[in-house]
């Protein structure tokens, strides 16, 4: 057996380390599967590498986790007194990473519907947003719910629309 | 492999605790996922002093930026992600004054420095678990720091393919290819220690 070699051959037979960890990690295709078995029925070679698979893939499951010292803790605890949390003006904006794509696209939306002379951008895009929510209108409750907990109130209408709309479609599909 | 990691039920909690300006609860935070943190930076950089400036930075913009996590998705793979990001930039750091590859410091892993966990297995098998392990460590250190983070992703925090691409912000086809050579790397350099 070649061990430095990525299959182990034996009279003709080969099983690579490859479909072995796939095995291993119940990932490997039918085919593969078949192949396996068949080899460790047949192969001393395979059952060894098989083995030797097995007990790499624990122990690489079981590196030891580590305990930081106990002075990482002290200079965050300094480090932090005199902060405060950040104040998360539109919290919405995290609350799925399209509202953030969604708002560093904005700008440049923007600059190209005016360039275009697209001056109605915001009926064309928001109507089309509203629509969204009126055609599922069963999960209206729910949307309002979201805005009152997102405190969306305040927003001004096309804005809030679109955030239902979206919320509808996201969370409620 | 479908091992995934508990999800905590009183994490919500603390977490709005934590949005609140809770120091204390954010104590709490910090010992739940210190040893998470740590042991994932110490992975990725290979060294303790920058480990533990790692989980500092972690730590610290995890309490300005908290009000930022809207239990989208969870806690864990967007505090990995947070890591992932926080040793990255060390390394550029590193890379921006030493103008070379990062120094690595296997003593620091190996080493007594080395401040493991304890895993109460009896005397022979720990000295067999601990030999295995180091070589484990060195194989490690063939690595390029994305494959050490994927391998840990993977196998210390059970993450499955779709959480360690949004981790690492990457396609689940990435993440795929990049585990493949990060074992086959793996396993060359344990062949030359003669671990298979």
């Amino acid at each position: 057996m070649n061990t430095k070699s990525k299959t182990i051959d034996e009279g003709g037979e080969q099983i690579s380390r490859d479909m072995l960890r796939r095995y291993l990690e119940k990932e490997a295709s039918e085919a593969e599967r078949e192949a396996v078995h068949r080899l460790l029925r047949e192969s001393e070679a395979a059952r060894r590498e098989y083995v030797r698979m097995s007990n790499y893939l624990t122990r690489l499951q079981s590196l030891p986790s580590l305990k930081p010292p106990e002075r990482v803790w002290k200079n965050i605890d300094g480090r932090i007194a005199d902060l405060s949390p950040r104040r998360v003006r539109f919290p919405w904006m995290y609350a799925h990473p399209v509202w953030g794509w969604a708002a560093k696209a904005a700008p440049i939306i923007l600059l190209a519907a005016l360039t275009l002379g697209l001056g109605s951008l915001q009926q064309m895009e928001f109507s089309s947003d509203y629509v969204v929510v009126e055609d599922i209108n069963g999960f209206r409750v729910e949307a309002e719910q979201y805005a009152a907990f997102h405190e969306l109130a305040s927003e001004s209408p096309p804005v809030r629309e679109s955030l239902l709309a979206f919320c509808v479609d996201a969370s409620f599909e | 492999m479908e091992k995934r990691a508990p999800q905590r039920e009183d994490d919500k909690e603390l977490i709005c605790l934590c949005q609140g300006g809770d120091r204390a609860a954010f104590e709490r935070l910090y010992r739940r996922y210190a040893q998470d943190v740590y042991t994932m930076a110490m992975r990725i950089v290979r060294s303790v002093e920058l480990a533990e400036e790692v989980t500092q930075e972690v730590f610290i913009s995890l309490y300005r930026d908290i009000q930022k996590f809207q239990f989208q998705s969870a806690f864990t793979t967007w505090l990995y992600r947070i890591v992932y990001r926080r040793s990255a930039d060390q390394f550029r750091k590193i890379r921006k004054h030493k103008d070379h590859t990062v120094p690595l410091m296997p003593d620091d892993v190996n080493g007594a420095r080395y401040e493991a966990v304890e895993s109460g297995a009896n005397p022979a098998d720990q000295a067999i678990e601990n030999e295995q392990q180091e070589m484990l460590e060195k194989a490690m250190d063939s690595l390029t720091p994305k494959q050490r983070a994927i391998l840990i992703l993977r196998y210390t925090h059970h993450l499955s393919y779709e959480e360690i691409a949004h981790v690492l912000r990457c396609r689940i086809g990435t993440v795929k290819s990049r585990l493949n050579r990060a074992h086959k790397m793996m396993q060359e350099k344990l062949n030359q220690l003669e671990f298979f």
